[in-house]
C-alpha cells in the first residue's frame, strides 16, 4: 500500500497532513497537530518521529529520546545517570546494561566510520512479555554547519529493534528505521535551497545467535548498517532525484529538436552511477 | 519494499516505554482556544504543497470543531495562498496567475492578456470574465502600454517554450512607471505522489530588471521529500531600443536567469550523493568496506582514527 490513509480517524488524518507539510518543519507541524487534538498526543508522538535532540550538560553528549527519559530527566548511555538527577530513575537490568555499554561503544565506531562526526546513543530495555528478549533503539544525530556543500543541515537516524529470545540458536530481529534529513545547501547559484525528507522502513530477519561469532550486537549492527546503506541510497536515488524530475516537469531547460536529450543523459548517468553504487553496497 | 504507515513494532515498543516511564494519569492536556486552532489550520493550509491545498483542507477540517472555518475565512486564506504562490486560476480554456499586481479587489483581478476583468473564486481556482464591466482606467499605466504588450508577447513565447510540461501562464502589469512580470507554472500528479511549482516575479523600473524565482517540489510515495528554492536575481540593465527590442531583452534576461538557476539545481542534484548528501553521511566508510561488527575489530578502527 502506498496511498494515503483515507479515514476520519484523527491519527490517520494527522499522518496524511504530515506527509504533505514541509519535512523541514516536522516539530512545528507536529506541535500544531497536537494543539488541534490534544487527546491524541500520546499516540501521535509514538507514530511520528521527530528530529533528535541532544543533551546540553557538561558531560559527554548523548541523544534525548523517549527511550531514555524518565519524567523530565534523561539517562546518559555513557554514565547510566539521569540528568537532571532523579531518585529511582528507570534503569536497564545489570545484564542488559552491560550489553548497552558494548552497544554504545560499537555503535559509536559505526557512527564515526560513516558520519565522521555527530553523536550516537543506544538504549536497551527488557521485553517483559518475552523472557530473554530485549529491545533497543540506536540513534544518530549529525548537525552540519558551514560545510563546503551544506550551509546548515541535520541527519537523524532512528533505529528501533526488537530481538526475540533465542530459540534453537536463532533470534528474530525486527527493525524499524526512520531517517530524517534536512539541508540548506551552499552555492549562490541555487539561491536559498532547502532539501528535506523523511522516510521509514521496516525489516525482519531470523539469524543464528551465539556468544562468539554472532552475538546480538553483531546481528543487529549488520542489519542497521544494511538498512542505512539502502535508505541513504533510496533517499538519494528515489527521493531527492525525484524532486529534481518534478522541477524538470514544470520547467523544461532544454529546447529544440533534441529536446531533453542532454538532460536525459545527465539523469541516466546519475541513475547508472546510483545503480553501480547499489551493486557495491549489496555485494558484501 | 516494506510498508510505511503501520509502524507497529515501533509503536508497541514506544508504548511500552511510555507506560513504564511515565505515569499517564498525571498528564493533562490543555485545550487551545478556537482562535489558536484557526491559526494552526491557517498555517497548515498556507504550507500546503503545490496543488494540495484542498487535500490538506479536507484533513484539517476534520480535526477542527465543525464549521470553525467559515467560508469567508477560507476564502481569505486561499487568497493569501494564491497571492503568495502566484497560483494559477482557470478562466475558460486558459489559466492566469493570481498576484497582487493583478488585484482590483479581493475577488476581481486584471487579466493582463485580454485586458478584461476576471472574477476569481479563490477556493475553486477558477475565474469568469466580467464582460459588462470595463477595467478601471488605472488598471495599467497608459504611458507604458506599448512596452508592456511588447514584454508580454516576448515573455509569453518564453513561457510557452520552457513551461510546456504542465500548466503555465504569465501576466505583465504596469503601474506608476513600473512594469511587473509574473510567471507561474505547475504540474500536479497526486496519483503518482508528486507535485511541483515554479513562479517568478520580475520588475522593470528605470531600465533595470530584477526578480525572484521560487520553486517547490514534493514527492511523497512512502515518505515525504521536498525541495524549496528561493533565488533572488539582482538588477541588470536592459538596453535601449524600441519597445519590441526591450520586450525581447527582458524575456532574454529572464530566460538566462531562470535557465542558470535550473542548471545550477541540476548540477547540485547530479553531484548530490558525493557532495551534499555525503556531508551528512558517507555512502561507504573511507576504508571502502563495511563495518566489522565485533568489539575487537572496532577498537582497531578507533585507534586508526585517533592517529
Amino acid at each position: 500500500m502506498s496511498g494515503l490513509v483515507d479515514a476520519a480517524d484523527p491519527i490517520a488524518l494527522s499522518l496524511n497532513i504530515m506527509r504533505r507539510l514541509p519535512p523541514n518543519r516536522i516539530e512545528q507541524n507536529l506541535s500544531g497537530l497536537l494543539n488541534l487534538c490534544p487527546k491524541m498526543t500520546d499516540e501521535l508522538l509514538q507514530r511520528v518521529d521527530q528530529p533528535l535532540e541532544t543533551s546540553t550538560g557538561t558531560g559527554r553528549p548523548f541523544i534525548l529520546s523517549d527511550y531514555n527519559r524518565d519524567g523530565d530527566s534523561y539517562r546518559s548511555p555513557w554514565t547510566n545517570e539521569y540528568a537532571p538527577q532523579i531518585e529511582d530513575g528507570f534503569k536497564p537490568s545489570q545484564k542488559l546494561r552491560a550489553l548497552e555499554v558494548q552497544a554504545n561503544e560499537i555503535f559509536d565506531s559505526y557512527r564515526e566510520l560513516y558520519y565522521e562526526g555527530g553523536i550516537s546513543s543506544a538504549y536497551l530495555w527488557d521485553l517483559e512479555e518475552q523472557e530473554g528478549g530485549f529491545a533497543g533503539c540506536f540513534l544518530i544525530k549529525k548537525d552540519v554547519t558551514e560545510d563546503k556543500y551544506v550551509k546548515k543541515g541535520s541527519w537523524n537516524s532512528i533505529h528501533v529493534v526488537e530481538a526475540s529470545p533465542p530459540s534453537n540458536g536463532k533470534s528474530t530481529y525486527k527493525l524499524t528505521t526512520t531517517i530524517m534529513v534536512n539541508m540548506d545547501t551552499t552555492g549562490r547559484e541555487c539561491g536559498a535551497t532547502n532539501l528535506a525528507g523523511s522516510m521509514t522502513r521496516q525489516t525482519e530477519q531470523t539469524t543464528v545467535v551465539n556468544d562468539t561469532t554472532s552475538p546480538h550486537l553483531t546481528n543487529i549492527g549488520k542489519m542497521i548498517e544494511d538498512m542505512e546503506i539502502e535508505m541513504r541510497s533510496n533517499m538519494h536515488g528515489l527521493y531527492l532525484l525525484k524532486t529534481s524530475q518534478v522541477v524538470n516537469n514544470v520547467r523544461t531547460a532544454y529546447m529544440g529538436p533534441k529536446q531533453g536529450t542532454d538532460h536525459t543523459k545527465i539523469l541516466s548517468e546519475s541513475v547508472a552511477k546510483h545503480g553501480a553504487q547499489r551493486k557495491i553496497d549489496s555485494e558484501s | 519494499m516494506s510498508k510505511i504507515g503501520s509502524k507497529d513494532a515501533h509503536h508497541s515498543k514506544k508504548e511500552f516505554t511510555f507506560n513504564v516511564h511515565r505515569d499517564m494519569s498525571d498528564e493533562e492536556y490543555e485545550e487551545v482556544s478556537d482562535e489558536e486552532k484557526l491559526q494552526i489550520a491557517q498555517h497548515f493550509l498556507l504550507s500546503s504543497p503545490p496543488g494540495q491545498f484542498d487535500e490538506v483542507l479536507a484533513d484539517v477540517k476534520k480535526l477542527l470543531p465543525p464549521s470553525l472555518i467559515s467560508p469567508e475565512m477560507l476564502t481569505g486564506i486561499a487568497r493569501a495562498y494564491n497571492t503568495r504562490h502566484s497560483t494559477l486560476v482557470t478562466v475558460g480554456d486558459k489559466v492566469m496567475p493570481i498576484c497582487k499586481e493583478a488585484e482590483i479587489d479581493a475577488t476581481k483581478y486584471v487579466d493582463s492578456v485580454s485586458k478584461k476583468m476576471v472574477k476569481v473564486d479563490h477556493t475553486k481556482w477558477t475565474g469568469t470574465v466580467v464582460e459588462d464591466k470595463p477595467l478601471p482606467p488605472t488598471a495599467f499605466d497608459a504611458s507604458l502600454e506599448s512596452k508592456r504588450t511588447a514584454i508580454l508577447s516576448a515573455v509569453e513565447t518564453y513561457v510557452t517554450k520552457h513551461f510546456g510540461g504542465g500548466r503555465a501562464a504569465c501576466g505583465v502589469y504596469s503601474k506608476e512607471g513600473k512594469i511587473t512580470v509574473v510567471i507561474s507554472g505547475d504540474k500536479v500528479n497526486l496519483k503518482n505522489f508528486w507535485s511541483g511549482a515554479w513562479h517568478s516575479t520580475w520588475t522593470l523600473e528605470s531600465g533595470e530588471l530584477s526578480g525572484v524565482a521560487k520553486l517547490k517540489a514534493h514527492y511523497f510515495e512512502e515518505g515525504n521529500v521536498q525541495l524549496q528554492t528561493t533565488k533572488e536575481f539582482p538588477k541588470v540593465a536592459i538596453g535601449g531600443g524600441d519597445d519590441e527590442a526591450i520586450g525581447k531583452a527582458v524575456a532574454e534576461e529572464i530566460f538566462k536567469a531562470e535557465q542558470a538557476l535550473q542548471m545550477a539545481l541540476g548540477a547540485m542534484y547530479i553531484n548530490m550523493s558525493e557532495e551534499t548528501l555525503k556531508s551528512m553521511r558517507r555512502v561507504m566508510p573511507f576504508t571502502r568496506s563495511k563495518m566489522e561488527w565485533n568489539l575487537q575489530a572496532h577498537k582497531m578502527v578507533k585507534q586508526l582514527h585517533s592517529k
